[in-house]
């Protein structure tokens, strides 16, 4: 039983940015797609919405490693609530895909992704570095 | 299905195929731009690609959003084609006036920038998701 739980908490630190590889992951899924129907007529460009600010949730994640996910129960940021950004506006096919917003949010989101999975690396490593008595890397 | 970089490169490359389509009847019209004799007997007229959403899966509601492009339609555009006094071409009517296609080849240019930067964007994204992958594939490395 004890031993389980400390298994559990070695991998504690890395399962809050799994979520949120996967939420960024699913988000580029979405850009993608806002990218390609650029002239698809009718077509509003989707986003996902963040449960917090990402600085929050990230700071959540790294401040209280040991009590488990920072963000949802089940280890996934909240990713299902799609919603439709009007913001641009349209034009005369009904088409609301502004090129340079969606290529920037994706460059946003690209980004992001690199530093969470920088940051999964560092944690692995660190594991590592424990695991071998604080030798070597 | 559930998503991955894959499904987005997917969707991407299905974005480039739209825009390729749309650059081939762009091609046509601004090719048969002085065309009379166009399939049907009369002149040419210019065509346009109709693009629709096609979703992925409909397992979530996430994979319901994220919508490949399909090529619906070639749509024929009916306005009337421009009419030039000229009794000696072959295809002069009665009046002596030739129907020239309803092609508009400032118009033919705009749409073809506004492909070839859609097709950029769309290379962009594709570049994107090859750098989220070597960040994925950088992990524990």
């Amino acid at each position: 039983m004890l031993r389980e739980a400390v298994v559990t908490s070695l991998y504690a630190a890395i399962q809050p940015l799994h979520a949120a590889l996967d939420y960024h992951l699913d988000r580029q899924n979405l850009l993608v797609t806002n990218l390609a129907h650029a002239d698809t007529p009718g077509y509003v460009p989707r986003d996902l919405r963040r449960p917090t600010s990402f600085a929050a949730a990230m700071e959540l994640a790294l401040s209280r490693p040991s009590s488990g996910t920072a963000l949802t129960a089940d280890g996934r940021v909240a990713s299902e609530d799609v919603y439709l950004d009007r913001t641009a506006g349209a034009g005369e096919d009904g088409n609301f895909v502004s090129l340079d917003r969606e290529a920037a949010k994706l460059a946003q989101n690209q980004s992001r992704y690199d530093v969470v999975s920088t940051m999964v690396g560092a944690q692995l490593r660190l594991l590592s570095w424990a695991a071998n008595d604080g030798t070597g890397t | 299905m559930a998503l991955s970089l894959y499904s987005a490169l997917d969707v991407a490359a299905s974005g480039l195929n739209a825009q390729r389509t749309r650059m081939n009847t762009i091609a046509s019209n601004l090719a048969n731009a002085r065309t009379t004799r166009g399939a049907d007997g009369g002149p040419y007229r210019r065509i346009d690609p109709v693009f629709e959403a096609v979703p992925i899966s409909r397992t979530s509601e996430l994979e319901r959003n994220v919508a490949q492009v399909r090529v619906k339609e070639i749509r024929q555009d009916d306005r009337p084609g421009q009419m030039v006094y000229d009794p000696g071409h072959p295809d002069a009517n009665a009046q002596g006036y030739v129907e020239y296609p309803n092609v508009n080849v400032v118009e033919e240019m705009a749409n073809m920038m506004s492909a070839s930067r859609s097709y950029e964007a769309g290379v962009a994204a594709i570049e994107s998701i090859k750098a989220m992958a070597r960040a994925a594939t950088g992990i524990g490395r």
